[in-house]
């Protein structure tokens, strides 16, 4: 490579025509008198050759070249020249958008001859900027419509939550013993004495009477339906195999037999082997029909506090007045159990605070609160029990590190596989856990991602750590069936003064 | 002997258990759920079905392949259309969707769609596939709707 620099000689027999940009000269009514290649292109004209075009041919809207003009004159009586106006031109069918820098050419006498000057295409630059505009004005409605949308939606959480709970106590008594979803020995006891209990109606029933009243009072296809039903219910752990779908598979044996009960014809059997039947079938189809209310309450409170964490999400940048304060570590893990109370106790999750320093922290405590929130709504709604008897619990533990104070929610339950966290997929917006959704799990994928935002907003952080509890390999199947102890911790600096303690 | 059935279906414990029911509380059918796509492989290849009925939005389970489809697209079940893609493999035996070769005898009329989806938002999918039974998903449908589709499947009579 020569290392000679350029000579001045050769900028000063530069064709202009091959500059990348546009160069022009025109007469004072528009006409052409030299281009250079680019203002060619830009106009399909012919690259090469005389030019009999006028620029005035060109402009989308006439008036707008008298208006430059007048514009131009009036700077060049200041002594300025033109400067980035932008000109809206039509070349055949199709609209360009040019930046327009331009000098009045005067002659000897200071008479205006004509115009010099250069020109840049920038229509895609300024399509862009119109399309980034439309879109970020889309985005702006968007997102006052989710959070209207999602607040309507909350309300409608609320109200299913209350008509669940007056359709709980409806359904009583409650064999339960309270409105929390109950532990699956539990509800296997219940079903089991009710499903023999309503067999054993059923047998009696068909016993009871001839075969000329038996068959005056039902057809025979309801007898048989009857009989097949028995053996369900005798059977029904090994019929239905999927232990989630046995009560509502019970339920629905239950209507089914009290239609039938409905069917028989009067003055043929006995009255109280009917209302046997019936209430045998109404006791086990009222309980499961109160499982189906507690089951779903569960789920209401679950979708009602991620709907929530959602549209503080979504609207998080339209709160800007919220400012920063002292709290206290403990208010704000006590305001974060507070809002997912209710969850807990549906779940049958017990939240275990242990010892909180009295430290405090600058924050804005909506945000944080959100965030511990996130953090504690997937550690109750990934927890597995851990024994046949008690129920399973979340534990919170806060420790300072530094001068950083270390908030730590610990669950037993659904993994998170080590890829997911060296990558960092778990913090990417809507991702999923590959195991969070099995077992119904409900969510948007916003939690974490949320969480780690609000942390490193603070100057903090969140740090995820999943390790399984048996010595089982990766690969095999049974390695994400078992049980994983995992660790989530948001951390955050200590306010001022105590960390000058420290 | 009562026909087997298969509902592959990630949403079958929670949200729509009560579809579930009357498929065993009828009586009439040996059904098995699966709730992710390598399970209903696993299934697939050990067990021959009359009727299998597909969610579109799986869960890929532990399958790499099956995993690797799903995080191309986004980890997210609606862009991953992992049901479709799982027709596709076992009709079409297309193997760029999976290496490995998919359980044999399998036939478009032995399939039904039940999805959240639109028909028209999935029909040229359901073309290509030769799949005709499709349902789905909206509050108000019949208690008994997966023994309708089940039946249409075996009776090979349109929805």
């Amino acid at each position: 490579m020569p290392d000679k620099p350029p000579s001045l000689d050769q900028f000063e027999h530069f064709d202009f025509r091959e500059l990348p940009i546009g160069v022009y000269m025109t007469s004072l009514n528009g006409q052409f008198i030299v281009c250079n290649k680019t203002i060619r292109r830009m106009l399909e004209l012919p690259l090469e050759g005389s030019l009999n075009v006028n620029i005035n041919d060109y402009y989308a809207d006439a008036s707008h070249r008298k208006m430059a003009i007048e514009q131009a004159l009036k700077l060049a009586e200041q002594g300025r020249s033109v400067e980035r106006d932008i000109l809206h031109l039509k070349v055949g069918d199709r609209d360009i958008y040019v930046e327009d820098y331009c000098q009045i050419i005067f002659n000897a006498e200071g008479h205006t001859m004509g115009f010099v000057g250069c020109m840049v295409d920038i229509t895609s630059d300024l399509e862009s900027r119109r399309r980034e505009r439309e879109l970020r004005e889309r985005v702006e409605e968007l997102r006052f419509d989710i959070g209207r949308i999602l607040h309507a939606n909350n309300t409608t959480l609320v109200m299913m939550n209350e008509t669940l709970k007056s359709t709980a106590r409806v359904l009583e008594p409650n064999p339960f013993g309270s409105l929390s979803v109950p532990l699956s020995e539990e509800l296997e006891r219940i079903l089991d004495e009710n499903a023999r209990h309503l067999a054993n109606s059923i047998t009696r029933f068909i016993q009871a009477g001839d075969d000329d009243r038996r068959n005056k009072a039902l057809s025979e296809g309801m007898w048989k339906e009857l009989t097949v039903k028995v053996n369900l219910l005798e059977h029904y752990k090994e019929n239905i195999a999927v232990e989630e779908l046995r009560a509502p598979t019970l339920g629905d044996v239950a209507y089914e037999i009290i239609q039938i009960s409905h069917a028989v014809a009067s003055g043929f059997l006995p009255r109280e082997s009917i209302r046997d039947l019936q209430q045998s079938a109404f006791q086990l189809e009222r309980i499961t029909a109160l499982y189906d209310a507690l089951k779903t309450r569960d789920a209401v409170f679950q979708m009602e506090y991620t709907l929530q964490s959602l549209r503080d999400y979504v609207t998080a940048d339209v709160r800007t007045t919220a400012k920063k304060a002292k709290f206290t570590v403990k208010y704000l893990i006590d305001q974060a159990v507070r809002r997912l109370t209710g969850f807990s106790q549906s779940s049958r999750v017990n939240i275990d605070v242990r010892d909180v320093p009295t430290v405090e922290v600058h924050v804005n405590e909506r945000e944080i609160v959100r965030a511990l929130g996130n953090l504690l709504h997937n550690a109750i709604k990934y927890s597995w029990r851990r024994d046949k008897i008690k129920p399973s619990w979340v534990s919170i533990r806060t420790s300072i590190k530094g001068h950083k104070i270390h908030i730590e929610f610990e669950n037993w339950g659904v993994g998170i596989s080590q890829e997911e966290i060296e990558q960092e997929l778990v913090f990417q917006l809507g991702y999923r856990g590959q195991l969070s959704t099995e077992r119904g799990r409900l969510g948007t994928g916003i939690g974490l991602t949320d969480a780690r935002r609000v942390a490193q907003s603070h100057g903090g952080d969140v740090v995820v750590e999943s390790k399984p509890t048996k010595p089982v390999p990766e690969h095999d199947p049974e390695y994400f069936n078992q049980p994983f102890l995992t660790k989530v911790t948001l951390y955050l600096p200590l306010e001022e003064k105590f960390r000058r303690e420290l | 002997m009562k026909p087997r059935v298969l509902w592959i279906e990630d949403s079958a414990r929670l949200e729509l258990r009560n579809l579930a029911a009357p498929v065993y509380s009828s009586g009439r059918f040996d059904f098995n759920l699966a709730e992710n796509v390598t399970s209903a492989v696993n299934l697939l290849k050990v067990t021959s079905f009359d009727a299998i009925v597909v969610d579109v939005r799986l869960p890929p389970g532990v399958d790499p392949y099956w995993k690797k489809l799903y995080q191309n697209a986004g980890a997210d079940k609606v862009n991953a259309q992992l049901g479709i893609k799982l027709l596709h493999w076992l009709i079409n035996k297309d193997h760029i969707i999976h290496p490995d070769d998919p359980p044999n005898g399998f036939s478009a009329n032995q399939l039904g769609v039940f999805t959240v989806e639109n028909r028209e938002d999935i029909q040229d999918e359901l073309d290509a596939l030769g799949i005709s039974v499709f349902c789905q998903k909206t509050t108000g449908l019949p208690d008994a709707i997966l023994i309708k589709i089940f039946d249409t499947i075996i009776d090979h009579k349109p929805m």
